[in-house]
């Protein structure tokens, strides 16, 4: 029987452990430094691309580079105009700053990575040293699972702010554009990235339950990883040209709902939310169903 | 009334049968001892009772309401288990404070508990210190702290004294007797003598199976053993004639007498130290009163 508040314990305990740990000092710096770093980049990439363009536009226009506006400016710089894309998001994304944009791809990218390496292995540790054999007489396994899985969730939190903040800082020394809206841009950006990341953190942590060392659920959390993105790609694919059945498939994966993410319309960005969210709860509910059954 | 109660258990690793209908039960408020050797099943059996391990058939009922169930047990079961690491990167106190937690105590009562734990293993000063940085005995201890948080009704000890100097065993020996009156305990442990100094119950494990159990008083009752440190080999057909009835052992430099219960040992003593010094023996120690090792050597003569 579920028990809020010792899962509320577990989870804090949880978080308490994770942020004392090396493993994630080391992925945090590493990922801090790369978000800086790729910033401090870009940044400086689209300052010099801005000048570029304005002075293209006002030549080809004819008038006079300050009269030029900044969305046009935005929408030459950004990758083909974003042509491709659906007009709605194409807005919201020019509604956006740059460097919030910027970040979001990144930690979009990276997310699943940073949760393979920080998260997958701490069931399967506490169950392979028996540090769990000293929780599991003292709370029930589900509440036990939920709160380690919770635990991580905050942690992940916790990165990808500590990654946005990082950015931020970067965007104020450098940029000399900066606006201050860029902070809840890059807020933004962080939870949806911590969205797409609770996808994967709800089927890795459901492996870390079913293996017997945090080396082997780190091996098989690759191997899903990489198999549900071939499987994604082969059942969207125009070139396979799969079944209609099959294409529908599709949409369970994490990767069908990243650019709906994007969104500034509910109607669009909630069920991708859900979606995720559904994703990774069944991963794990997966892993649970055999972790129940087992010894511990 | 008792505490735990197994019938016809049964717990297979894989193609391994570890419990073999194993049934047990252990009278609330006893210290039992859970004895047999290495493989025999009782690590096996203290994951079944505490519902760490899932069983194959059987049935298990703890302190009357059941298999375990965390809703309903959690903070009346405790477990030491042998050989488990807890957390690695935060400070044993902490680490306390969470399983206290864990067993519902609100944080002052966890703290509380949590420092009371930690003096009765004498681990107050190092409270602030990671697991990995206790020796192997201070980590003993810890693992004895967290079964004793609260006020556990059974406790179950997996192998509490090994690896332990001896000033240690003393102490942890104590402390197991000081808890006798709160809580029914279970404790296994190849050191017979100790447990039979601390248990008033004793179980006889061998290959998943229980081949014996009962009260100390009952088991003990067949059989007393005395071995005597000599300082060279004595005359055996010469011992036999004096202690009739008894049975003789020489492995040098130990000699063992197990006498029958109906004999009382300081009667075999005299009998045996006087035939000793006729020989002109030099005897070095005697150690006399082992009944639970004789009852235990007895049954595994019997197999």
């Amino acid at each position: 029987m579920l028990d809020p508040k010792k899962l509320q314990i577990v989870a804090r305990f949880e978080l308490l452990e994770a942020l004392r740990s090396r493993l994630f000092i080391i992925v945090l710096s590493m990922y801090g430094a790369g978000a800086a770093i790729s910033s401090y980049v870009f940044v400086r990439i689209v300052a010099a691309s801005e000048v570029m363009v304005r002075q293209q536009l006002a030549a080809q226009l004819k008038i006079d580079e300050a009269l030029i506006p900044a969305n046009l400016v935005r929408e030459k710089l950004l990758p083909g105009g974003l042509s491709y894309l659906d007009p709605a998001l194409k807005e919201a994304l020019l509604s956006m700053p740059l460097l919030s944009i910027w970040y979001g791809l990144v930690s979009l990218s990276f997310v699943a990575l940073l949760v393979l390496v920080v998260s997958t292995g701490t069931m399967a540790a506490d169950l392979s040293t028996g540090a769990a054999r000293y929780a599991l007489f003292r709370c029930d396994r589900l509440t036990w699972a939920l709160g380690k899985l919770a635990g991580q969730e905050l942690l992940l939190g916790v990165g990808l702010l500590i990654g946005a903040l990082t950015a931020g800082l970067v965007g104020l020394a450098v940029d000399d554009a900066f606006e201050q809206k860029t902070w809840l841009w890059l807020l933004v950006a962080s939870g949806r990235a911590w969205l797409y990341g609770s996808a994967y953190l709800g089927l890795f942590c459901g492996i870390s339950l079913i293996s017997r060392s945090p080396l082997v659920a780190r091996a098989l959390a690759l191997f899903a990883w990489i198999g549900i993105g071939i499987l994604h790609t082969l059942v969207t694919s125009e070139t396979v040209n799969a079944k209609v059945p099959l294409k529908a498939l599709g949409y369970a994966f994490p990767a069908a709902h990243k650019e709906s993410l994007w969104s500034l319309e509910w109607g669009t960005a909630l069920p991708a939310a859900a979606a995720l969210l559904a994703f990774g709860a069944v991963c794990f509910a997966a892993g649970h169903a055999v972790f129940k059954r087992r010894d511990a | 009334m008792n505490a735990v109660v197994l019938e016809k258990v049964v717990k297979r690793y894989g193609s391994h049968l570890a419990l073999n209908e194993l049934s047990l039960t252990i009278p609330k408020g006893s210290i039992c001892a859970l004895i047999g050797p290495n493989g025999c099943g009782k690590t096996t059996t203290m994951g079944v009772i505490a519902g760490l391990l899932r069983i194959e058939r059987g049935s298990v009922d703890i302190l009357g309401r059941g298999p375990f169930d965390a809703g309903t047990h959690a903070g009346r079961v405790s477990l030491m288990p042998q050989d488990a690491v807890p957390s690695t990167h935060v400070s044993i106190g902490d680490s306390l404070r969470y399983y206290a937690r864990l067993q519902g105590l609100d944080p002052a009562s966890a703290k509380r508990e949590t420092d009371v734990a930690l003096e009765k293993v004498q681990l107050h000063d190092r409270s602030r210190s990671r697991f990995g940085q206790l020796s192997h005995g201070m980590r003993r201890r810890f693992s004895i702290a967290q079964a004793l948080l609260g006020k556990p009704e059974l406790v179950l000890l997996d192998e509490p004294t090994s690896g332990l100097d001896p000033e240690l065993v003393v102490q942890i020996r104590e402390l197991i007797m000081q808890q006798r009156r709160e809580a029914t305990m279970l404790i296994s442990s190849h050191i017979l003598s100790e447990l039979e100094t601390m248990c008033d119950h004793a179980i006889f494990v061998e290959r998943g199976k229980v081949v014996r159990q009962g009260s100390m008083a009952e088991l003990t009752s067949t059989n007393t053993l005395v071995r005597y440190t000599l300082r060279s080999a004595p005359d055996l057909g010469a011992l036999e004639l004096v202690l009739q009835g008894c049975t003789l052992e020489w492995r040098e430099p130990t000699l063992s007498v197990r006498a029958p219960q109906s004999q009382p040992v300081e009667k075999t003593n005299a009998l045996c130290l006087r035939a000793l010094l006729d020989q002109d023996i030099g005897i070095l120690e005697v150690d006399a009163g082992h009944s639970l090792e004789a009852a235990y050597m007895e049954l595994k003569r019997g197999q």
